[in-house]
């Protein structure tokens, strides 16, 4: 699966056009104020206020659903534990295993914020390339070994997952399937180490490429930022808005 | 000055390697076109690393337009082209690739994009301007980092296995791109028929020294010497007679 987040970021949008560094700003006061949320009004009105966006910016529906989805199967072990063991009303109990009330909402609640918060990334990784975004975050004094860390991450993941790919596929056809047994943990074990290796040993060759290419460790670029008075109005709009969200947090 | 690269008594070892580079003697004329050929582990690459300031030497001398090399600096007059198109194509897209090094020397605006576009069109592969890297063919990325080198107009251009996993197609446009180019040249590579095609000069390395240096219809056709230095005769020299002078 390739994860190219920014694969939408040619798409003109109100969310593609405004000033990458007001859109990181707001954005960020936004996910800010959500993960601070305590009721469930609230989290579902800050949700409402994501699928805004979302819509606002274009992205197809498709593409996002899809990887909230991957993102969302993290969470259903943690969703088991805590309706099983945050204790308090029972809400059903089949023998001796009772579902809890207060776990319900809590995972309810969780889920919410979560996906509230994974569809602003979206729109903050996806509205502008990865490589704008990087530099926006330069320039928003972000340390640079930060923001150059982010995108090899970016850009190498996908050069690692084939490569795990390509040596899953020569484990599998020397006869290695994946069992609970200790050869099967040691071979994922020295798998992983492979990759790590090699991994650590290209990072070396692509530092000797940039370097030779006038790399020194300050990440220039050609895009240039221009805010108008239309980008800071957004700005003003989603501040407000994460202040609203705030406050009505605390009036209820 | 017709001199471009000029190595003098150059020896190199690695903390777990003695004399990777052993007494490395070596004089490249401007737009000559250098292959540099022999095993596995005859210290084609070191040399190559050394000569781009990447590493710093044992002993010798190391000058580039009558310049002595300075270790870890940049010196847009060197471009190296790495074995791994990997390693060279780290941006998010093909543009962004070819003009990191554009980019880094100061160039203004208009005159990276001016170099960018005829970096690509250059290498033939303008229309991959927009693609991202890492979703290019073998070929497609071996041409791209062709292109991130040479829209830094190096006068020295240094190849490490350019034809290495490519198909015929691929090959032959690296190869016909490497013909018509004007800069000078080293090439490593073992695929030797590529050698003959596209240098007019060959020098072969075995165990850190150089062992031999001469054309390379004439060096490459003494089938004892290059069997004693872990290669093969090319086969379209096998009509030719053979030779037996080294």
């Amino acid at each position: 699966m390739h994860v190219d987040i920014d694969k939408f970021a040619a798409i003109n949008s109100p969310i593609h056009i405004w000033d990458t560094r007001c859109k990181i700003i707001s954005l960020m006061i936004l996910i800010f104020c959500i993960s601070t949320l305590k009721s469930i009004e609230a989290a579902i009105f800050s949700l409402l206020i994501s699928l805004i966006l979302i819509g606002l910016s274009r992205l197809p529906y498709r593409f996002i659903s899809r990887r909230v989805l991957y993102i969302a199967l993290f969470l259903v072990p943690l969703f088991l534990f805590l309706v099983l063991t945050s204790g308090g009303n029972t809400f059903i109990s089949f023998g001796f295993i009772k579902l809890y009330r207060e776990g319900i909402v809590l995972s309810f609640m969780i889920f919410i914020k979560m996906i509230s918060i994974v569809l602003i990334f979206f729109i903050m990784f996806g509205t502008s390339s990865f490589n704008h975004t990087a530099v926006a975050l330069k320039s928003l004094k972000i340390p640079s070994k930060l923001v150059n860390l982010l995108l090899f991450t970016y850009r190498y993941i996908f050069v690692y997952l084939e490569d795990l790919r390509k040596m899953r596929s020569a484990l599998v056809l020397r006869g290695y399937r994946t069992r609970n047994s200790i050869r099967s943990l040691k071979s994922t074990a020295n798998l992983i180490g492979s990759l790590l290796v090699r991994s650590f040993e290209q990072s070396e060759q692509i530092y000797k490429a940039m370097t030779l290419r006038g790399f020194n460790d300050n990440i220039v670029s050609l895009d240039e930022f221009h805010i108008d008075y239309v980008d800071i109005i957004k700005l003003a709009l989603a501040i407000l808005i994460s202040i609203f969200i705030f406050f009505w947090e605390y009036s209820i | 000055m017709n001199e471009a690269i000029s190595i003098i008594d150059l020896s190199f070892d690695y903390p777990d390697m003695l004399k990777v580079l052993n007494g490395i003697t070596l004089t490249v004329n401007v737009e000559e076109s250098v292959g540099i050929i022999g095993p596995n582990g005859a210290g084609k690459t070191t040399l190559f690393h050394l000569i781009c300031g990447l590493l710093k030497p044992k002993s010798g001398i190391i000058s580039v337009f009558g310049k002595s090399i300075q270790v870890n600096t940049f010196n847009p007059d060197i471009g190296y082209i790495f074995q791994n198109p990997d390693d060279q194509l780290f941006n998010t897209t093909v543009f962004e690739d070819v003009a990191f090094g554009p980019v880094n020397m100061g160039l203004k605006k208009e005159e990276v994009m001016f170099r960018v576009d005829n970096a690509l069109r250059a290498a033939g592969c303008l229309e991959l301007k927009n693609r991202p890297s890492h979703h290019l063919s073998g070929g497609e990325k071996r041409m791209v980092s062709v292109a991130t080198i040479i829209a830094m107009y190096p006068k020295i251009v240094i190849y490490d296995e350019p034809t290495a996993n490519l198909d015929m197609r691929s090959r032959r446009t690296v190869i016909d791109f490497i013909k018509i180019s004007k800069e000078t040249k080293l090439i490593a590579s073992h695929d030797l028929e590529f050698i003959l095609e596209t240098c007019n000069r060959v020098v072969v390395l075995d165990e850190g020294r150089i062992v031999s240096d001469g054309v390379p219809q004439e060096l490459m056709n003494d089938e004892k010497f290059m069997q004693r230095h872990g290669l093969e005769r090319p086969h379209s020299l096998l009509h030719l007679k053979k030779k037996h002078s080294h």
